[in-house]
């Protein structure tokens, strides 16, 4: 049987029917006779002596009141030390699916139905019985386990904590002995490199006295090779060290060693016994100790022109001094060059003297003459006294541009264009010439004339502007003058020439009325002596018909004056149709035209080759009428008259000429020839009006041309005129 | 004046010397004996017009010549030149101005309004005679006229 081999155990039945408790504990009691039975009326009861006793099983009743066996079973296996006993839960009937999954999450571990079948509950009880008994051994089992463990755990960790500190301590020795290795090393590193050190010392010495050496080679050959002269000397002014230059120019000595430990005066002094007959054959010398002691007292560096003769020739040395100190900055003497700047001196001498020259020569001129920088704000570099009458500024207040600009002197409105005008001439190379005004000192407005340049450089780069400047107002004043009286005479003339024009009109319509009402008396005059003479002729004797034909020839005579005189008066008022004028046919229609045929029998008429002229052609037409008609008129007492035509060119005009063999005239009266009623005949040798020559001058003057007469009494005359060759010529 | 026959000629002149010795020359010239002397430009425009006091004359009758001086009073010679050939009716009578003025102003000036001829009045009285039986010649005689309507 099993329960034999079960040890004691303890069973719990929970049930509110005591009844049930009896029957169950009769039959377990059967069956496991060894076993301790408890029951518990409650669920409540049954948790506690479960948590009592100790149970190995528990039987739970499902139907209780107040905690039923859901509740209680939950409670149960909540619990941490009861959950392991194994629930077997009792019921009236089979639960339900739903319960039973209830009752199984909630740790029940079997189901048993009422009334309870005695095998059955024997068997599940010795079943849940050993599985308890199993757990309680293997619960066992596990706690011995985890007590060795821990023991075991336990006693390895000692044996580490031991392990570990012994291994500090080894690893502390080990360090000891590091230090101590380390200490030996740097030992041993340090006494090489001490012996590496001085060794290189050695070199570096023996580097530098050979650099020395060098320095000093390239010290001597730079010092002997410079013109300047260059020396130091201790504070008993002995020559420490001297250049070649100082040496050769100077103290006149045989090398660059000899001066050492020696003064400027031992060699002044030599050079002095040289020539004892020249007082002034070395004069150089104490200035230089002088300035040396100067240096010494003030122990600062300094600046001083030293001069003499030195072989009987002036020298001019510009001297810089300065105190020499040793490394602990204690002075020990001096250092000294000197540059020869006797050639400068006189030049610079002779520079101020010619500026000093040319400054007064410019101060002559009445304008500024100057010279600048180009660029708007270009520097002044030299201006003229002259600048101080022309803007009221002094030569100092421009040199430099100290307190003024020139160009900002210009009037505002004139300065642009006056600078852009500068640029162009110094990009061309031009000249600049204006005027322009500017605002002197005084505020006053002055008018400038201003000629200037750029002065260029090779490359013909601007150097500089140089140029004159002359005050114009008073000219200008005086052009403004000129230019208003010119203005109020072309006003005079355009009112006196409407004048002339007005008196002209006036002129016309009075020629007008001459011509037409002077001529109509004339006309019953000449009319009716005439009728006179035809209707009463019988009744006039010789005498009578004698005075009729005076009054008559008179009054024709009288109407030949007023024509002329309005043909005159024409010429004045008619244009000019200027044309070219083929004057040897016109002189041969003329011709034609004005001669009878007796006249033209007793004539030869000559015309060589004439030269086209130009002219109006009815006024030149008028010239010629008029003299040809005076050569027939006046060589008409010729039994053979000759009238010859010929022309010439001159000075761009054409030169005409008309010669008869006629009366000719007096040289002494040909001034009177062309004036107007001038005739130098009696109407009774010649007729005519004395007003046809006075028309050729004036037709042949309004054409820009001449005319002119030659003649002697009785050999014939010669007249000539001009007229203009070419169109641009006329008038 | 002869009013029974029909005026030929028409001579405008203020001057009656003038006048006379235009008459005389004219008859020297043998030419038609009938002439109206107007003594200014208005009266000359009254007659070739027939108005005022010539509203009588028959227009259509006779009128062959005018011998025009320009310097009238009233209206000028040159206002009666351009009255007579400015009308469709008169445009084609003769006009001869005859006057003393040798002005080209005036010479061009009376042929651009029509004057058929311009003679200058000579001082010379042969000249004079010369110059109108001349031109009365042509006109009178040997020019041809075209017919005129009305």
């Amino acid at each position: 049987m099993i329960s034999n081999q079960l040890p004691m155990v303890k069973i719990l039945a929970i049930d509110d029917n005591n009844d049930n408790l009896v029957v169950l504990r009769a039959i377990l009691s059967v069956a496991f006779p060894d076993a301790v039975f408890i029951s518990a009326l409650s669920g409540k009861d049954g948790i506690d002596k479960a948590g009592s006793e100790d149970p190995d099983v528990i039987l739970l009743d499902l139907l209780m009141p107040e905690m039923d066996g859901f509740e209680t079973c939950k409670l149960l296996k909540e619990n941490h030390r009861l959950r392991k006993i194994p629930v077997i839960i009792l019921t009236a009937e089979m639960p339900n699916a739903s319960n039973r999954v209830r009752a199984l999450q909630l740790g029940a571990d079997s189901f048993l139905a009422k009334p309870v079948v005695e095998a059955e509950l024997i068997a599940l009880v010795s079943t849940m019985l050993r599985i308890k008994q199993s757990e309680d051994l293997i619960s066992q089992e596990k706690q011995l386990l985890e007590k060795t463990i821990v023991e075991r755990t336990q006693a390895l960790q000692h044996q580490l904590e031991e392990l570990k500190r012994s291994d500090r301590e080894l690893k502390k020795s080990y360090e000891t002995l590091e230090t101590t290795k380390q200490a030996s090393l740097n030992l041993m590193e340090d006494l090489k490199a001490e012996v590496e050190q001085r060794k290189r010392s050695e070199e570096t010495l023996k580097e530098s006295q050979k650099r020395f050496m060098e320095l000093s080679i390239l010290f001597r050959s730079i010092s002997d090779n410079m013109t300047d002269m260059l020396w130091a000397k201790d504070l008993d002014k002995n020559f420490i060290f001297t250049n070649k230059s100082v040496c050769d120019n100077l103290l006149i000595a045989a090398d660059t060693d000899e001066p050492i430990g020696k003064g400027d005066l031992y060699f002044a002094g030599r050079q002095r016994e040289l020539h004892p007959e020249n007082p002034v054959w070395h004069t150089f010398g104490e200035c230089c100790i002088d300035s040396d002691q100067a240096v010494i007292d003030s122990g600062t560096a300094g600046q001083f022109d030293e001069f003499g003769n030195v072989k009987g020739k002036f020298l001019f040395l510009d001297v810089r001094k300065s105190p020499l100190y040793d490394l602990n900055g204690k002075m020990i003497g001096t250092v000294g060059s000197a540059q020869d700047s006797t050639k400068e001196r006189e030049m610079s001498k002779q520079l101020s003297l010619s500026e000093q020259q040319l400054s007064t020569l410019v101060s002559n001129l009445p304008g500024m003459v100057y010279r600048c920088l180009d660029g708007y704000d270009g520097r002044m570099l030299f201006v003229s006294d002259g600048c101080l009458p022309v803007t009221g500024y002094k030569r100092e207040d421009f040199i430099e541009n100290r307190t003024v600009l020139f160009n900002n002197l210009i009037l505002e409105e004139y300065r642009e264009q006056v600078w852009n005008n500068w640029q162009n001439v110094l990009a061309t190379g031009d000249m600049f010439e204006g005027e322009y005004p500017i605002r002197t000192a005084t505020g006053e407005t002055k008018w400038v004339w201003e000629r200037c340049r750029g002065i260029y450089n090779d490359h013909g780069d601007v150097l500089y502007m140089e140029g004159y400047i002359e005050d114009i107002s008073a000219r200008r004043a005086a052009e403004e003058r000129i230019s208003k009286m010119n203005d109020e005479l072309e006003n005079r003339v355009l009112e006196r020439t409407a004048q002339l024009e007005a008196a002209n009109k006036e002129l016309e319509a009075f020629s007008y009325s001459v011509s037409h009402d002077l001529r109509a008396p004339l006309r019953a005059i000449d009319g009716f002596t005439r009728i006179l003479f035809e209707d009463y002729q019988s009744l006039l004797d010789a005498e009578g018909k004698r005075v009729c034909g005076v009054i008559q020839e008179n009054a024709i005579r009288m109407g030949q004056l007023i024509d002329d005189l309005l043909a005159l008066s024409r010429l004045n008022r008619s244009d000019l149709h200027m044309v070219r004028i083929n004057m040897e046919n016109l002189a041969k229609t003329v011709f034609t035209e004005i001669t009878n045929e007796i006249e033209k029998q007793r004539t030869t008429f000559k015309i060589t080759k004439l030269q086209q002229a130009m002219g109006d052609n009815v006024l030149v037409r008028q010239v010629i009428v008029n003299l040809i008609g005076n050569a027939i008129k006046f060589s008409s007492q010729r039994e053979h008259a000759e009238i010859v035509l010929s022309s010439e060119v001159q000075n761009e005009m054409v030169v005409f000429c008309i010669r008869d063999n006629g009366a000719g005239f007096d040289m002494k009266y040909s001034g009177k020839l062309f004036g107007a009623f001038q005739r130098l005949h009696s109407v009774k040798e010649f007729d005519g009006t004395g007003i046809g020559l006075a028309i050729v001058q004036r037709i042949i003057h309004r054409h820009g041309g001449k005319v002119w007469a030659e003649g002697e009494v009785e050999k014939g005359a010669a007249f000539y005129f001009s007229l203009p060759l070419k169109a641009e010529n006329s008038l | 004046m002869k009013q029974f026959s029909p005026v030929e000629i028409l001579i405008v002149e203020d001057n009656p010397h003038d006048a006379e010795l235009t008459i005389r020359a004219l008859k020297k010239g043998h030419h038609a004996n009938n002439f109206f002397v107007a003594e200014n430009g208005e009266e000359a425009l009254d007659f070739i017009f027939s108005r005022g006091q010539f509203s009588e004359r028959d227009k259509s009758k006779g009128l062959k010549i005018i011998f025009l001086d320009l310097k009238l009073p009233k209206v000028s010679g040159l206002e009666v030149l351009k009255a007579v050939k400015g009308n469709p009716a008169t445009k084609m009578l003769p006009i001869v101005v005859i006057t003393s003025s040798k002005e080209d102003t005036d010479i061009q000036e009376a042929y651009a309004l029509g004057a058929n001829s311009y003679v200058v009045k000579p001082v010379d009285f042969d000249s004079f005679i010369h110059a109108i039986s001349e031109t009365g010649l042509y006109w009178l005689t040997l020019n041809v006229p075209p017919k005129v309507n009305g």
